[in-house]
């Protein structure tokens, strides 16, 4: 465990490797009303038309997955939730609790996922450090994945981004 | 109907504009990527960037919409897609999209691969970009989509 890792940030380098974050269940009409917004394909919107494809049901947008992730790993960390009482109506305390991502460097859609399906997503800091360019941040290089009941993965990815330490 | 065969290396196409509005990009953050730096205008002011910007997930997100669309009304385009993804890599976030920004999405042909363990689809390479109204790349990536042969 590295001495200056940052607690607040989910999934800490050199600890129990991966972190669960959060589960979701793909309910067919979370994955149409997606769909519609961004990925507008037959066998992500209407269930006769899935059931004709390679794919025999209602799947999920890829790009869901991946937003869905995105999600927890906002929600995951403390600072995101909002203050109690009046402390709300100051403001938030911290304007980017995970801060910005820079690049993906390798996305894998591995599985369908299917309608009903449930997603277990996790993240795991594969190395950190420190910011040359803003003190108080840290560069953060990130693994992300979402496994299904079964334990198989459906989808993970590599990411950059840095963040602030220490809120 | 576009085939493996018929696809072009090196072929471009423009595959949309988008203009992010404020409500939109409000309505995706709260799904989906809640830091106050996108969400709230005060602390997006105390932010580098001064006001509130997309989501990085966002702005690939509607890269997307705009495929889809394109490859509703150009059935014949030779952009990748068609079939199931993959995945992507070495995707950046570049510049930050602000709101009333109107990108412009492009798709380009790279790499045309056989499969082999799925012989009746070959797999298409994309480089993808989303540049803004000052000309500045905002984000890139490269895609990969399996397309069908024809046989």
């Amino acid at each position: 465990m590295s001495e200056d890792a940052s607690p607040a940030i989910p999934g800490t380098p050199g600890g129990d490797g991966p972190m669960d974050i959060g589960r979701f269940t793909f309910t067919a009409a979370e994955i149409v009303r997606f769909a519609q917004a961004f990925d507008p394909q037959p066998f992500h919107m209407d269930e006769a038309a899935a059931r004709r494809s390679p794919y025999g049901t209602l799947i999920a947008s890829g790009w869901q997955v991946v937003c869905v992730w995105m999600g927890f790993f906002v929600r995951a960390h403390p600072a995101a939730r909002p203050l109690p009482g009046a402390a709300a109506a100051s403001g938030p305390r911290v304007i980017s609790p995970v801060g910005v991502g820079f690049s993906v460097e390798e996305l894998k859609w591995l599985l369908p996922v299917r309608a009903g399906d449930t997603l277990t997503f996790a993240t795991e800091v594969l190395e950190d450090r420190a910011s040359g360019s803003r003190p108080d941040w840290r560069v953060y290089h990130r693994r992300a994945s979402a496994r299904r009941e079964d334990g198989a993965e459906a989808m993970c990815f590599r990411l950059r981004h840095f963040a602030p330490v220490g809120l | 109907m576009r085939y493996f065969e018929t696809v072009e290396i090196g072929a471009k196409e423009v595959l949309g504009r988008h203009t992010f509005s404020r409500e939109e990009m409000l309505a995706f953050a709260r799904a989906y990527d809640p830091q106050p730096f996108h969400l709230d205008e005060e602390a997006a002011k105390r932010s580098p960037y001064g006001a509130i910007i997309a989501s990085g997930w966002h702005t690939v997100a509607v890269w997307m919409k705009c495929l889809m669309a394109h490859q509703q009304t150009h059935p014949d385009a030779s952009s990748g897609g068609g079939g199931p993804s993959p995945g992507f890599t070495n995707l950046r976030w570049l510049k930050p999209v602000y709101a009333g920004d109107t990108i412009t999405y492009t798709t380009e042909v790279k790499e045309k691969v056989e499969s082999r363990s799925k012989p009746k689809w070959g797999i298409v390479r994309t480089y993808n970009t989303g540049t803004n109204q000052h000309g500045e790349l905002v984000m890139d990536f490269e895609g990969a989509a399996f397309l069908k042969r024809r046989f």
